[in-house]
């Protein structure tokens, strides 16, 4: 548990996600070159299912190691008395809020293995991206979020992420708005009960 | 009346059914829905819920963000008076609304409480 300055990412993590795997296939493939050239069981293992499996790797990992990180954290903030009903789960990181207490918990997608608590006072501003562009009938957003510095650190939480531009009236666009001015509102409250306390 | 305007009518919340007339609005109010926020919006259909959790505002702008709100509109029908209630729960979005499944209550169930 961390309350220093705020980590987004985890270096070693990252590389290690990107490394680990490939220098396991290049390895694997090299020793089916090397040793298996006849064929068979070793060459089928070195040459197709180890580079496979770092391909599952890269695609899979990421996402259950953040899922994991998610009951963690659930764990941990419970473990320190920290209120978790003001929880916010977007696909780059958790945001957790105890109004009383002025506290945020936050963990990250490239960070998972480290949930940070800081105080809400840090919070320097909080503010609604709607993400619109557009002009005329184009107009629309394909993601909207809300943005809040710490120490100077800008954090981005997706509420509605796509891979279309939808309608600014859009039924999921004004969710992901409200939910955004929510989150905003929230941040802002908890900000004024930590200067406060 | 043609058949199509009839069937229409059907349909249509102020439109009394019993003696096929149109109803006139006798009351209009809005409220604040203050344990309903976004994403944890789900449909009731008991008037007691109704009863219990609407909070009288004047206007939109008194409504947090992200917290439900309900128009409610109450007709009469001028021939048999009988009265309908209509609930409208949305959800306030700066200048939008993003509005769900709207709970009619035909049978006198919220009559009154439009009238405290």
């Amino acid at each position: 548990m961390k309350t220093d300055q705020v980590k987004k990412i985890n270096y070693a993590y990252l590389l290690s996600y990107i490394l680990v795997p490939l220098a396991a296939a290049a390895l694997s493939l090299f020793i089916g070159y090397t040793f298996f050239r006849e064929g068979g069981t070793g060459a089928a293992i070195c040459m197709f299912i180890i580079p496979f499996l770092a391909v599952l790797w890269w695609i899979f990992a990421p996402r259950n190691i953040y899922r994991l990180g998610k009951k963690r954290m659930v764990k941990q903030l419970d473990e320190l008395g920290i209120d978790r009903r003001q929880i916010f789960y977007s696909d780059g990181c958790v945001v957790s809020m105890d109004i009383a207490k002025g506290k945020i918990g936050l963990m990250f997608f490239w960070n998972p293995f480290q949930v940070q608590v800081v105080p809400a006072a840090r919070v320097s501003r909080a503010w609604t991206d709607d993400g619109a562009g557009g002009a005329g009938f184009l107009r629309g957003t394909s993601r909207v979020s809300f943005l809040f510095e710490i120490d100077g650190i800008k954090i981005r939480v997706n509420t509605f992420i796509s891979n279309q531009r939808w309608k600014m009236n859009d039924e999921k666009v004004l969710e992901g708005i409200s939910k955004a001015d929510l989150w905003v509102q929230v941040l802002d409250q908890a900000r004024g009960q930590g200067e406060g306390a | 009346m043609g058949l199509i305007d009839k069937l229409l009518r059907k349909y249509q919340n102020d439109w009394c059914r019993e003696c096929n007339c149109a109803m006139e609005k006798a009351r209009k109010q809005l409220f604040a829905l203050p344990g309903v926020s976004v994403g944890h919006y789900t449909e009731h259909k008991d008037p007691a819920f109704y009863r219990k959790s609407l909070r009288i505002v004047d206007k939109k702008a008194d409504i947090p963000p992200g917290m439900y709100a309900c128009g409610a509109i109450q007709y009469r029908c001028p021939e048999c008076a009988r009265r309908v209630t209509v609930l409208d729960p949305f959800l306030p979005v700066r200048d939008e609304e993003k509005h769900e499944a709207g709970v009619v209550f035909s049978g006198g169930e919220l009559d009154d409480f439009l009238w405290r």
